[in-house]
């Protein structure tokens, strides 16, 4: 079986999600993220992206990621932990996860989007 | 049988039914079913501690996103918070105040004031708790204290509207 | 017989909020709310839904598709509609539907009947009490909706009126289910049976 070669812009995709997935869970204030239904990441089947790259398919709902021109755009759908101003919450994920795609990935980021969802209340 | 099923309702007893073999069999089997069934009413078995879980996990996966409100602050992007998440914040800030309880929540955004919202609430109040001008004015504290610390946004207008009073012993 | 004796329900650790309230909340989308909801009302359903179907699988299936109608539908629903009778409403549905779509066995009477001897359901096992896995096992062998009136009433307290609505019938004739119901039970539960 090959790999069909429209999908290997995938990978990179895929590897920029990872980036920004991993970045924006550990930014504070924010609980968890929230994955959408639609998404170019999850079109690339989790088993062609383990064949493709011998690696297990990472954690990246709720990040969703679009190529244009060689620069990404990235979107972050999330739930805060109502610790911190969700304004702040949003502001840090973006420069958390421009940061971490700068040093995971050689693609650029042309803009992160952030979606809050859901803002936890106490129990 | 279905006459003894009546004479048990009724707590009937008559002579025939007394001294009859066949009722008092049939009687002795409803009581049988009666303490049985009360046995079913207490029954022990729980739904799974998960399924409530699972099911939120459903709902949350296809929750309305419904209308966003603009984030202030951010550089790198677009930044928006669901309104319905903002609204939840609200009627629990509400919520918090003694007496008081959040019913409905809308928000409107001034267009062209980026980071300012409108916030029109309605309230139940329990009687007894107090004037209402004083619990309406500790709401507005909370909302705006609420706002500040958990969503970033800043509400230039709050209507506040009782819709309901509660006597005491039905809170 | 028994009446009025509804399913206990634990303690409300849900702010006690009506149930108005809640259903006007989760309409606008408030996840707490409807999750005050879930946990209001879940364990009546799926307790209905496991006496209806005699599997726990079956009762878990039920109850999830029924809050997640519930909250599809809430936009649609009346304000004053009482959500516990929908939600009751529902699950009636449900169940007879999962029953209804079993593949029928060689015994007719079968295609209905839930496998209320599971012996191998550790929930089950936990039924010490003999009289109630005689009604049990007896409730198993009634017809399908038979058994939903007689569970609706005995255990659930729902009103005459009420269960009419929900096994699209009229009052009077739930009234001649439930006799010949409670008759069938107490026979089937005679131990030299």
């Amino acid at each position: 079986m090959t790999t069909p070669l429209e999908n290997l812009g995938e990978v990179a995709d895929v590897h920029v999600a990872s980036a920004a997935a991993g970045a924006a869970r550990a930014t504070p204030g924010v609980e968890r993220l929230q994955p959408g239904l639609w998404g170019l990441v999850q079109q690339l089947s989790h088993e062609l992206w383990e064949r493709a790259t011998g690696e297990a398919y990472p954690d990246v709902a709720g990040v969703e990621v679009e190529m244009q021109d060689g620069v990404a755009l990235v979107d972050v759908t999330l739930a805060t932990d109502g610790t911190i101003p969700a304004g702040q919450v949003a502001a840090a994920v973006q420069r958390a996860v421009v940061d971490a795609v700068a040093a995971r990935t050689a693609v650029p980021v042309l803009s992160v989007a952030v979606h809050v969802c859901e803002i936890a209340l106490p129990r | 049988m279905e006459d003894v099923v009546d004479d048990l309702d009724a707590g009937r007893t008559d002579d025939h039914s007394r001294t009859c073999e066949h009722c008092a069999t049939a009687r002795r089997s409803l009581e049988n079913l009666m303490e049985a069934t009360a046995a079913l009413v207490a029954d022990p078995s729980e739904p799974p501690p998960t399924l409530l879980g699972r099911i939120m996990q459903a709902v949350r996966a296809e929750a309305r996103r419904g209308d966003v409100l603009a984030l202030e602050g951010a550089e790198l992007g677009p930044a928006d918070v669901s309104e319905v998440a903002v609204a939840a914040v609200l009627r629990f800030a509400a919520d918090s105040v003694e007496g008081v309880w959040a019913r409905s929540c809308h928000i409107t955004v001034e267009p062209g004031s980026a980071g300012t919202i409108a916030v029109a609430m309605t309230l139940s109040l329990r009687y007894g708790s107090g004037p209402a001008e004083g619990l309406l004015g500790e709401v507005r504290g909370r909302l705006a204290a609420a706002l500040a610390g958990q969503v970033g946004l800043h509400a230039h207008r709050v209507d506040l509207t009782i819709v309901d009073v509660w006597p005491e012993e039905e809170l | 017989m028994v009446t009025g004796s509804a399913v206990a329900e634990a303690a409300p650790s849900d702010g006690g909020w009506d149930d108005a309230t809640l259903v006007g909340r989760a309409r606008e989308g408030d996840l707490r709310a409807f999750e005050a909801l879930v946990g209001r009302y879940q364990r009546r359903i799926y307790q209905l839904a496991w006496r209806m179907t005699g599997s726990s699988g079956d009762a878990e299936d039920v109850t999830q598709e029924v809050f997640l109608t519930l909250w599809r539908r809430l936009p649609e629903l009346r304000e004053d509609v009482a959500v516990v009778g929908w939600l009751y409403k529902t699950a009636t549905n449900r169940c007879l539907n999962v029953l209804r779509s079993r593949k029928p066995t060689a015994e007719v009477d079968e295609a209905t009947t839930p496998s209320h001897d599971a012996s191998d359901d550790p929930e089950r096992s936990a039924e010490s009490n003999e009289q109630m896995q005689a009604l049990a096992a007896a409730l198993g062998r009634l017809p399908a909706k038979q058994r939903a009136v007689w569970l609706l009433r005995e255990i659930h307290g729902r009103s005459y009126d009420e269960i009419a609505d929900l096994v699209d019938t009229t009052p009077q004739s739930v009234r001649g289910r439930l006799a010949r119901a409670r008759v069938q039970l107490a026979e089937m539960m005679q131990p030299w049976r």
